[in-house]
């Protein structure tokens, strides 16, 4: 089978879904003649032309809005914020909308659309680097899509386009796997594990709201997002070479979230670790260890711990950058630490 | 305080059909009646929630909705009880959706603030304002990437145009072209601020210049000239022209929401524009051209106020809302939408 | 401030370069753009400019010398103005931990006064039993964990495969005697099969007379080798039964329960040794005489240490008669990988009353079934049972 980075993974997710579905419609800015700021969106204009994929000014509230407008009316739009800090700048019609007007109609309307945004720190500094994923887990009405692997990322694509609800995609810019039109190298990164590269061609959805178990283990449980699945699985091998054999279990979607996964990997080791590039003040891992303690604590030997970034924005220095974002050494510290009975 | 508002202009009957007006003049009796019913049960009896009274604006509502087909989109605001009862949602279930009943609208899920009818194409009164502004024009662009030829209407308040997805989305439609008109129903407050406190330039219409689209201001208290006015924009979007941004000036009778007693505005003001009624002057100009007499006038009036009576009472026999309604709505996992 | 004059980068493949030439002196007036100095790549001669006004302060590095991009050439700034290579500044004071975020936490209490047992360990500890003032963590102060349970429980069942009292035992005199094989081998086998097996065992009494008197009957006029024991008979009419309950001779396997086309009867033999059990190959296609012949070979050479490795394989159930041992009943702990076991005692004369009125004479004789409860119920035993007894209360009739 082929190899497909996940840029090329997510671009042929649309480029299929679109030629599948004409209700299916393309919105961002730099997206169709650009071919997108990370090159995701390549082609698509050519192929389907100006009525199915928009290239917007720069107003992403205006268009965040025009896209719930359009989703009540019979078009499943895909919107893509060239990065996930803007996505701040439509907030109010992604909660106060698009969230919530199925419930306010009595459930007269669904508005099945897309958002897509590239996340993580990757020295662009801290209006360029946010995780974003705990502002829209706290949004009921939203459903939150965080891939690691480009054949996870197609199947979970489609899946999101063909739901009928709000679904937020997001995107690790370590993760694309190629150089950007904007003039950047591929940014690369050595934890980045040679996994999920096969892709299949034809169309395929993998369920919301289903983990996947990216290495077994037995002594310890460690759940990790995006680009901690690779710095998981970088630290499940050093600490093999120990003795210690980690279960790294990928959620793959945030809401809706496989407990059942989750809390059975806990019940066999007694030991968790949840690894979340984001804020970890309320953040990902927040969640995620409140619902492990409340459904399992029984089961549990020693706190969940969070490895999350710090609480703080990103700063540039790479010496700071790279202290403030959770590392595979902090994953590895992590795993010791619940192991220890300290 | 001048003695006629400025943009007062006379109503002219010529080439529009006795059907058509006596529909006009009975949806905004239909309308007021509404209101007023409201305003006494809010008074007399514990509603849930809040409601904010579009009394005195319903020639907004009527004239722009009269120009519209039935699957032709509309958005409002939180003051929308006119704007949906002009778009045809049926007042039963309206009511019911205040008195919070299962067989409202809504279900009694979304109250005053949300009232939407995705049947008779109104997506929605929203509470957050300027947030029907940029859906209305989505409505627009969804009729044009699939050739239906409806319109996206978006009617929203002054303070409105102050919101940046005002600006955003008027950009997007002009420089797209999109079947869309945008509707501003100015009546010269936002809750307690004067237009002149918060505009550097007091005649909105004019912002359309900067989006390269024609803006006209009507005068919004005469229903015939908001219809000739919003008929025109809806030929043009459907001719593919694009859209076109139209003012109404108009008045709100009653305080922002409830029983709020606008202390900030001047009682001489707003006994001035009672004297120009949208509902009277229809009225007058229909008795003056020999178009209907008193006893048809009389019969229209008793009609609304019946059928709102029946509302009323189809509201009150209704099912309340139970605690555990609102699970099923979250998300929709049954594959129907709009 | 004095200006640092640095390398700059020179182009995309060029690493190393030579400044081939100074073109002013120390105490020289500069001005910014004038070019200071010429470098030599192995592409081409560029002139460096000077990037201040001033005057050439210093000159760091000799005509001649190999330079990298980044290398410190010179410095140029006021006249009579002293270099001193600023300090760099100290990394900054405050170090970002990613993880575990240290919030901060009341005063830890002394490690020795404070006993944690984290929920998992007590959970764990009440399935099995294990006082929870029993628990000790790996090193003082940590917290008691699952391991430590574990780790509990394993070293209570090394104790308990020793006799009980085992610390009253060490202060005792006596011997050791080591295990022979035999006697090791059927330890193990059956620690196996009483941790692996869910067993249960049930009792039916049955009236032996008429086994008693065929006994008698059969036995005159016969040689030795040919002589029918009880157990024999006992032998040829549990096979019987065990073909009208075919579920009894089989075995448990995983996804479903194995059962056998043959009855291969193992016996339970006690050897000075210790306890084997040869094994009667299809005993339902065997006559009696047949069979107590097979039976009688086999507990000779069994006695004599004379048995081949075949005649051990291939049981598939088991029979031990403990009754001429004078054992009234007694329960046998299942061979693996069979399904059942049949332990039989002694007969014992028994006076019962009849139901019309009186009482008769009856030889009880006590069978104990243990069973698989993974291949048994209750009920499959039972029928065997009295379907065995049948056959044994109703011998000769036919």
């Amino acid at each position: 089978m082929r190899k497909l980075s996940m840029m090329e993974a997510i671009n042929e997710a649309i480029a299929q879904e679109m030629r599948r579905d004409p209700s299916v419609i393309v919105m961002g800015e730099d997206v169709g003649r650009f071919g997108g700021a990370f090159h995701v969106t390549h082609g698509l204009l050519e192929e389907f032309g100006c009525l199915r994929v928009w290239d917007t000014p720069i107003s992403e509230s205006g268009y965040m809005g025009m896209a719930v407008g359009a989703a009540m009316t019979k078009l499943r739009p895909i919107v893509e914020f060239q990065y996930a800090d803007f996505i701040f700048c439509a907030m109010d019609p992604i909660v106060n909308q698009a969230a919530k007007m199925r419930l306010m109609s009595g459930g007269q309307t669904s508005v099945p659309l897309v958002m897509r945004a590239p996340q993580g720190a990757t020295g662009r500094a801290a209006q360029h680097s946010q995780s974003v994923e705990a502002w829209f887990m706290h949004t009921p009405g939203l459903k939150v899509v965080t891939p690691s692997t480009p054949y996870d990322a197609k199947g979970l694509l489609v899946s999101a386009i063909r739901d009928n609800n709000p679904v937020l995609f997001l995107e690790h810019k370590r993760l694309y796997g190629a150089a950007s039109p904007g003039g950047g190298k591929a940014i690369g990164d050595p934890d980045i594990q040679p996994i999920g590269e096969d892709v299949p061609e034809e169309l395929y959805t993998i369920p919301l709201g289903k983990a996947d178990i990216k290495r077994p283990g037995s002594h310890v449980t460690v759940i990790a997002t995006m680009v901690m699945v690779h710095r998981a699985l970088a630290a499940a091998q050093e600490l093999a070479a120990r003795g210690i054999e980690v279960e790294v279990i990928d959620p793959r979607t945030l809401v809706p979230l496989d407990t059942d996964t989750i809390l059975t990997s806990v019940r066999k080791t007694h030991k968790v670790v949840v690894v979340s590039e984001d804020v970890t003040r309320a953040g990902v891992a927040a969640e995620l260890s409140a619902v492990i303690t409340e459904q399992a604590f029984d089961d549990l030997d020693a706190p969940v711990v969070r490895v999350g970034a710090a609480n703080t924005p990103i700063p540039f220095g790479p010496a700071a950058e790279r202290a403030a974002i959770p590392q595979r050494e902090d994953i590895v510290r992590a795993v010791e630490y619940v192991l220890s009975g300290e | 305080m001048q003695s006629t508002p400025e943009t007062i202009t006379p109503i002219e009957l010529d080439g529009l059909s006795r059907d058509l007006l006596l529909d006009m003049l009975y949806r905004m009796i239909l309308a007021r009646e509404f209101e007023e019913q409201l305003y006494y049960l809010f008074l007399t009896r514990t509603m849930p929630g809040t409601m904010h009274q579009a009394t005195g604006q319903e020639a907004v509502a009527v004239g722009v909705c009269s120009a519209l087909n039935p699957d032709d989109y509309l958005t409002s605001t939180h003051r929308g009880h006119a704007h949906c009862i002009a778009k045809g949602v049926p007042v039963n279930a309206m009511m019911a959706e205040m008195f919070a009943k299962r067989s409202g609208v809504c279900k009694g899920m979304g109250g005053s603030m949300h009232l939407c009818d995705f049947s008779k194409g109104m997506l929605g009164a929203l509470g957050i304002v300027g947030a029907g502004i940029p859906i209305a024009a989505g409505a627009a662009l969804s009729a044009r990437v699939r050739g239906s030829g409806q319109v996206g209407v978006s009617i929203f308040g002054d303070g409105a145009t102050n919101e940046g997805v005002f600006h955003e989305t008027l950009n997007m439609a002009a420089l797209w072209k999109l079947p869309a008109i945008f509707v501003i129903e100015n009546n010269q407050y936002a809750l307690s601020m004067k237009n002149t406190e918060s505009f550097a330039m007091t005649e909105l219409y004019k912002r359309a210049a900067a989006y390269n689209m024609p803006g006209i201001r009507v005068d919004g208290n005469n229903v015939v000239a908001v219809y000739q006015a919003a008929k025109q924009a809806v030929e043009r979007a459907r001719r593919g022209e694009g859209p076109t941004l139209l003012e109404c000036m108009t008045y709100r009778i009653r305080g922002h929401a409830r029983f709020e007693q606008s202390d900030y505005r001047d009682p001489a003001e707003v006994e001035l524009w009672r004297a120009y009624d949208p509902i009277l002057r229809l009225r007058t100009a229909l008795l003056e051209s020999g178009m209907a007499d008193e006893a048809g006038l009389d019969e229209i009036q008793a009609r609304a106020e019946s059928e709102i009576e029946a509302a009323i009472e189809y509201a009150e026999a209704g099912e309340d809302v139970q605690a555990d309604d609102f699970w099923q709505y979250i998300y929709d996992e049954e594959g129907i939408h709009a | 401030m004095a200006t640092k004059m640095i390398l700059p980068i020179l182009g995309e493949s060029i690493q190393t370069a030579v400044l081939a030439k100074w073109n002013y002196q120390p105490g020289d007036p500069v001005k910014r753009g004038d070019e200071i100095a010429e470098i030599e790549t192995d592409k081409a001669t560029m002139a460096l400019e000077c990037p201040a006004n001033g005057v050439l302060l210093e000159i760091l590095i000799p005509e001649g010398s190999q330079v990298r991009t980044g290398d410190l050439l010179a410095w140029i700034g006021r006249p009579g103005e002293t270099v001193q290579e600023k300090a760099s500044p100290e990394p900054a004071a405050q170090t970002i931990h990613a993880a575990p975020q240290a919030d901060p936490q009341p005063e830890p209490e002394p490690a020795a006064t404070r006993r944690r047992i984290s929920p998992a360990a007590r959970r764990m500890a009440a399935t099995f039993g294990i006082p929870l003032d029993q628990l000790q963590p790996r090193k003082p102060g940590l917290r008691i964990m699952t391991e430590d349970v574990k780790r509990f429980l394993e070293h209570q069942q090394a104790q308990q495969a020793l006799q009980p009292g085992f610390s009253a035992l060490e202060k005792l005199s006596g011997r050791l005697e080591p295990l022979n094989t035999i006697r090791r081998l059927t330890g193990e086998r059956m620690l196996a099969s009483v941790q692996q097996i869910p067993q249960f065992s049930v009792t039916v009494e049955a009236d032996a007379s008429r086994l008693l008197a065929a006994v008698d009957l059969l036995n005159r006029d016969t040689t030795a080798e040919n002589r029918i024991t009880l157990t024999a008979l006992l032998v040829y009419l549990t096979a019987r039964a065990l073909k009208q309950n075919p579920s009894v001779n089989a075995r448990f396997a995983g996804d479903g329960i194995f059962i056998y086309d043959h009855v291969n009867m193992a016996i339970a033999v006690s050897t000075s040794r210790g306890l084997v059990a040869p094994v009667l190959s299809a005993v339902e296609c065997l006559t009696l005489r047949e069979v107590a012949a097979q039976l009688n070979r086999l507990v000779r050479n069994a006695r004599d240490g004379k048995l081949e490795p075949g005649d051990l394989e291939g049981g598939t159930f088991t029979l031990s008669n403990l009754g001429p041992q004078g054992v009234s009943q007694f329960t046998a702990i299942i061979n693996p990988p069979q399904a059942a076991i049949l332990a039989v005692g002694a007969a014992r004369p028994l006076v019962t009353p009849v139901a019309s009125g009186g009482t008769r004479h009856i030889q009880s004789m006590a069978l104990t079934l243990t069973a698989d409860h993974r291949v048994l119920d209750g009920a499959d035993v039972a029928r065997f049972l009295g379907d065995l007894r049948r056959e044994m209360e109703t011998y000769g009739e036919r």
